[in-house]
């Protein structure tokens, strides 16, 4: 908008929404959570160092990058997830607590 | 889910709706027979919730979108200068509001659908809305390209990765202000690589005297800020915009206008012949100047006319410029085919 506030929605609801299914242990396709974890993985190497782009760079990574680097928290329990399959409804449940409160200081 | 579904069929119906909204809306009506198959147990539900959420997010401006309301000629230039940001296949829906402000909003239900059904929408939503008042005035709406601007921005999460590389203070309150003030100065950027002077012109008029505020920079800032960008000059904001333009491998921010001269068309009441897509955008740089000149007595043959008619009078030949520029093209388009 010319006047007022840009009108802009994360891209990490549909991350969050995917993870509390995951916490409930609803069944997913194997694809989403590998996806998931795409994200995840890509977003704690850009937090690391932001030149660090791949050529299938989601939007959602970054703006959870942003979150990373903003959340130290959401950081360390990513450290933890080698792969997708080590996205368990604990893990899920973890992310999402740390996850949750944020409410994006910078935005996006 | 049904609700939604019945009145897109309805929409369907109506004699105004146009050729690709039509493909569009058929394409939402087939996705949620799917849905309502495959998600019709209690476990599926909080998926089915999302996907609609989705998709009545992608429905909302479609009704306003009939062949008697929508601008063509402005939502035929933005499709250009989207093309030039690798965004080819997508439908614009428009809707016209009493509020003096515009709005560009991105609905992507492949999100959703793509990762839960497995189903590919084919097409792009983009949904805009501007003033009533402007529907027959391109050159005040030379707004929506800096909407575009900031569609682009949220799309490609640009500013967002901007702060990974400069981030912004640590004081919270003032970063919020520096995130809004980044994305209007990239969004005001957007919009002067493809109108120029047109958009600042536009831009004071609209936004006369704006001071600081925790969204916007001040109007004299942003001016600044375009003003350097238009003279070749760098500035510290626009080298971190075209190092993060790089970085994401899209394409930089460059002048992607050529001003017409359309005074011999214009000053005889003709519409101008618009040779290329850097035309089609220069056009309103032009339309601007003109209007200028004729407020400012300069063209004799207007010389006599009221402001508000002469006003009208310059949109409007815009307006069919741009027309007679997308029936040629098309009409190039079905010959080509034809070969």
């Amino acid at each position: 908008m010319l006047s007022a506030t840009p009108d802009r929605t994360s891209s990490l609801d549909l991350v969050r929404f995917v993870l509390s299914l995951i916490s409930r242990n609803q069944i997913l396709k194997a694809s989403m959570q590998e996806d998931v974890f795409k994200i995840l993985n890509q977003a704690s190497r850009l937090a690391n160092n932001p030149q660090d782009i791949s050529d299938d760079l989601l939007p959602e990574s970054i703006d959870l990058a942003l979150q990373l680097r903003l959340h130290p928290d959401i950081q360390s329990i990513v450290r933890t997830v080698p792969d997708s399959n080590a996205i368990t409804a604990e893990v899920a449940n973890n992310l999402l607590e740390v996850m949750k409160p944020i409410s994006n200081p910078h935005g996006g | 889910m049904f609700l939604l579904q019945s009145r897109l069929k309805e929409l369907l119906r109506a004699p105004t709706v146009s050729v690709q909204n039509e493909k569009y809306i058929k394409r939402l009506i087939d996705v949620i027979d799917i849905i309502l198959q495959q998600f019709n147990s209690p476990d599926t539900e909080p998926i089915c919730h999302a996907i609609c959420r989705e998709l009545w997010s992608a429905t909302q401006y479609i009704s306003g979108s009939t062949l008697k309301t929508v601008p063509y000629e402005i939502v035929y230039a933005l499709k250009v200068a989207l093309a030039d940001w690798g965004k080819e296949d997508f439908v614009i829906t428009t809707a016209i509001i009493d509020e003096r402000n515009y709005y560009f909003k991105e609905a992507d239900p492949n999100r959703v659908l793509k990762r839960f059904i497995e189903i590919d929408m084919d097409i792009e939503l983009i949904q805009i809305a501007f003033p009533k008042l402007y529907r027959h005035r391109p050159l005040y709406n030379v707004a929506l390209y800096h909407e575009l601007g900031h569609f682009i921005d949220h799309h490609y999460k640009i500013i967002t990765y901007s702060s990974l590389l400069e981030p912004y203070s640590d004081d919270k309150d003032l970063a919020k202000m520096q995130d809004y003030h980044r994305r209007e100065y990239f969004a005001d950027l957007v919009a002067a690589s493809y109108t120029g002077e047109g958009y600042t012109r536009f831009l004071g008029h609209f936004s006369r005297d704006q001071m600081d505020t925790t969204t916007h920079p001040s109007i004299q800032n942003r001016l600044n800020n375009i003003e350097d960008f238009l003279n070749g000059n760098t500035n510290s904001i626009i080298d971190l915009f075209q190092r993060v333009l790089t970085l994401l491998r899209l394409p930089q921010l460059r002048i992607r206008f050529e001003s017409p001269d359309i005074k011999p068309r214009f000053s005889n009441v003709l519409p101008y012949d618009i040779q290329n897509d850097a035309e089609l955008h220069g056009i309103f740089v032009s339309g601007w100047e003109f209007l200028g000149d004729v407020h400012d007595g300069k063209v004799e043959t207007w010389c006599g006319l009221e402001s508000f008619e002469a006003d009208r009078i310059v949109n409007d030949l815009i307006e069919k410029s741009i027309r007679n520029r997308v029936i040629t093209e098309k009409w190039k388009n079905v010959h080509n085919n034809q070969k």
